[in-house]
Parts: structure tokens; C-alpha cells; sequence
């Protein structure tokens, strides 16, 4: 019976190709991320840069990194974007129907099961990284998420590509008793860090605050690095004779009312008929 | 093939390994089941059936063996098709019985075999090939 899922049939070419074509292997990009997460007496705070690269590329200068899982847990993720987004789509349509089953609030733990349980059934090879953060009945938690499917639970936790950047400035600033305000500017400055000093991250920081029965969503609080200094005035005009001619031929205008009244007369002659 | 140790009540039809469409299909070629398949692809396979075995010994373990076997007839039940052969069938008191009608995988969302782009060749060109009946030989 065929089965839907992933497909499956390209490996025994792949396979072949490594081993008698001398096939180059694409090598593991990096994640080109920062994304931050850190949890104050009240809640938690999540934090991530904008950019999505392919390659030397950036695909998107302002992509959303930070998911929804639940209402008061949220997920941002570093890794293939496609990835991410399904994966955390995925785990958040299976939360809400345990949810809804046993009649409960789900708990930001039940959703760390399912998201480990999920990648670790693939070895890997869904490139998550994600930093799951959020608010239940039993408090505040913050836990980290590894593609292999392993896990860690610490106050505060970088990922991607930027994390170093970022985990020095977390390490400074981190005090167990910060309050609100100052989580948040402590994950803005760790997201600055990376943008700046990692070149897979860029482009405006994004916050999420998530206390009791409350999420604020700051999406672009801070848009100063991707403001462009120098840049062309569009659209571009050029002074006519800039490019050569290499070629002229006029065509004359058809009568358009010529063609209408041949037309008329055909179906005239077919109706007679 | 020999069927003669698989004496059961219900005699079945031969099922050939292969499919005789040699048009449809290329000539049997054995050597692609001994490829090496992906991990993640082996792990699936056997992924349901070695899930429910562990589940049974472990229930049987500590309930006593009579629960297992209780549960799987309840799974034998629930397995079998209620509508007219060729006809799909949902199998929604297995997947409740399984616990998988509140679980979203990936073989739920993507490559629906249903939304495929190639049209499915009708059922009973299916089942000819299935049992080794075409006219082509």
C-alpha cells in the first residue's frame, strides 16, 4: 500500500554516486542564526535575528524565527527553515489534540517530549536546532533542543550559527533575579551581538515575552541594522540614446475595425445556413 | 512458490513477490531489494511493529500474558475491513486502539498518496498485477 511521508527512493542513486561517480558531497551548511532564550522571575524571554540565507545568499531579510507552539509556549529555531517550520507546526497541531483529549493545558514539557521524540526518529536529518520556551501551570521553562533529539533545560540558551556571540554577552548580563525589563534588554543585546558579529545572522531583532496568560510578541523592536545606508534611488532612469540601436523595423497600425465587421458577417452566413 | 506449509483454513491466491507487468514495471530485478536502503527508511518500516512488540512485553511482563493476548485480538478485530473488497477503509477503531487518531505525522501530511500527480491505474489492473494474472508473460 503506498504511504505518504518522505520519499525514500533517490538514496540507492545517491549511494551509487558517492561511490563510483566521485560525487562531491554538498557539505552541512551551518545554521546562520541567533536565537536566544532566558528565563526571569516572572516568565520567559525568546529572542532571534531576522535573516534566512541560502548559501552566500539572503533568501529572507526578515523572516520570522519565533513559532508558535501554544498560546503561552513558543519556539523559536535555528536550521533548515523548512525544517523548523513544520516541525514545529507539526508539533503544535499534536499538541493542541492532547490538549483537547485529556482536557488539560498543555504543559511546556509535554511539548519538549514530542519535539525530542520527533527528531530523534530521524537521526538528524531534520535539522532543527530550537530553544522552546513558555509558561504553564508549573511555572516558567526554558529547554533547548539539539536536531539529534537531545535536550538540555538551563536558564538561558543560544543556538544557531550566532551562539557564541551571543552566550558571551548572556554570560555577562545573566543574574537569577532580573526582572522583565531587564530580560528583555539583556536578549536584545545578545541578538545585536550575533547580528553583528556573526554573517549568518542579520537584518532586526524580534522579542517574544511570555508570562502568565500573557505573550506580547515584539516583532522588529529593533530595525537599525537593516536600514541600508547607502542606497540607489529607484527606479532607475536612463537619458535616452544610452543604449545603441542595432536594428529598426516599423510595423503600421491594423484597422481593428475592419476584423470586427468580418467577423459579424461570417456568423450572419452560418446562421443563414 | 511453495504454499504447502501455509496450510489455513482460507486457502488464498498465490502472491508473487514480483509483479509479472514486465511493459509496466522492467523485468525482475532482484538486485534493488538488496540495496542498501536509508536508515531513517529501515527505521520506519519496522518502526510500528517493533513499537507494538516491545508495548505487549512489557505489558505482558507485568499484567501476565493473558492481557497481551486479549489485546491483540482487540487489534485483530479492529484490523479487518469492513467494507467490500477494493474498497478503502478508514480503520478509525485501530488508530484510537493505537493511539495514533491524535497523533500528525509526516506520512499524514506530506505525499498523500491520494494527491499524487500520477494516476493511480484502476483496481483491478492492481490486483491482476498484484497476484500475477496479466495478460503479458
Amino acid at each position: 500500500m503506498q504511504k505518504g511521508g518522505f520519499n525514500f527512493d533517490l538514496y540507492q542513486r545517491n549511494v551509487e554516486l558517492i561511490e563510483k561517480n566521485n560525487y562531491k558531497v554538498p557539505k552541512t551548511t551551518k545554521t546562520g542564526t541567533t536565537i536566544v532564550g532566558v528565563v526571569f522571575s516572572d516568565g520567559v524571554v525568546l529572542g532571534a535575528d531576522t535573516r534566512a540565507t541560502s548559501g552566500p545568499i539572503v533568501a529572507d531579510p526578515n523572516c520570522e524565527k519565533i513559532h508558535r507552539i501554544s498560546d503561552y509556549i513558543w519556539c523559536a529555531g535555528a536550521g533548515t527553515a523548512a525544517d523548523t517550520e513544520n516541525t514545529t507546526g507539526m508539533i503544535s497541531l499534536q499538541l493542541e489534540l492532547l490538549s483537547l483529549s485529556t482536557g488539560r493545558s498543555p504543559r511546556v514539557r509535554t511539548a519538549l517530549t514530542l519535539l525530542k521524540n520527533f527528531l530523534f526518529r530521524y537521526h538528524g536529518y531534520i535539522s532543527a536546532a530550537l530553544v522552546l520556551g513558555g509558561v504553564d501551570f508549573t511555572g516558567p521553562h526554558l529547554h533547548m533542543i539539539h536536531p539529534h533529539g537531545s535536550t538540555s533545560t538551563l536558564p538561558y540558551i543560544s543556538m544557531g550559527s550566532g551562539s557564541l556571540a551571543a552566550m558571551a554577552v548572556l554570560e555577562t548580563g545573566y543574574n537569577s533575579k532580573m526582572g522583565e525589563e531587564d530580560a528583555k534588554s539583556l536578549v536584545h543585546q545578545a541578538i545585536l551581538s550575533g547580528i553583528l558579529n556573526d554573517l549568518g545572522s542579520g537584518g532586526n531583532v524580534d522579542l517574544c515575552v511570555i508570562k502568565h496568560k500573557s505573550m506580547e510578541f515584539f516583532r522588529n523592536i529593533d530595525t537599525t541594522n537593516s536600514k541600508r545606508k547607502f542606497r540607489k534611488k529607484l527606479p532607475y532612469m536612463f537619458k535616452s540614446g544610452s543604449t545603441k540601436i542595432l536594428e529598426k523595423e516599423i510595423k503600421e497600425k491594423m484597422e481593428k475595425m475592419e476584423i470586427v465587421n468580418e467577423k459579424e458577417n461570417e456568423i450572419e452566413e452560418l446562421e443563414e445556413l | 512458490m511453495d504454499l504447502s506449509g501455509l496450510e489455513t483454513e482460507q486457502k488464498t491466491l498465490p502472491i508473487i513477490g514480483y509483479s509479472s507487468d514486465f511493459l509496466e514495471n522492467g523485468l525482475p530485478n532482484f538486485k534493488t531489494q538488496t540495496l542498501p536502503k536509508h536508515p531513517v527508511e529501515k527505521m520506519q518500516i519496522n518502526k510500528q511493529k517493533n513499537e507494538t512488540e516491545k508495548q505487549y512485553n512489557m505489558l505482558g511482563k507485568v499484567f501476565g500474558s493473558q492481557y497481551p493476548l486479549m489485546l491483540r485480538l482487540e487489534e485483530e478485530i479492529y484490523s479487518q475491513p469492513l467494507r467490500l473488497p477494493c474498497l478503502p477503509s478508514s480503520y478509525l477503531s485501530l488508530e484510537v486502539f493505537r493511539g495514533t487518531d491524535i497523533e500528525v505525522e509526516p506520512e499524514d501530511l506530506y505525499n498523500d498518496p491520494n494527491n499524487s500527480p500520477l494516476i493511480q491505474p484502476p483496481v483491478h489492473q492492481q490486483m491482476e498485477q498484484y497476484l500475477g494474472m496479466t495478460d503479458l508473460k
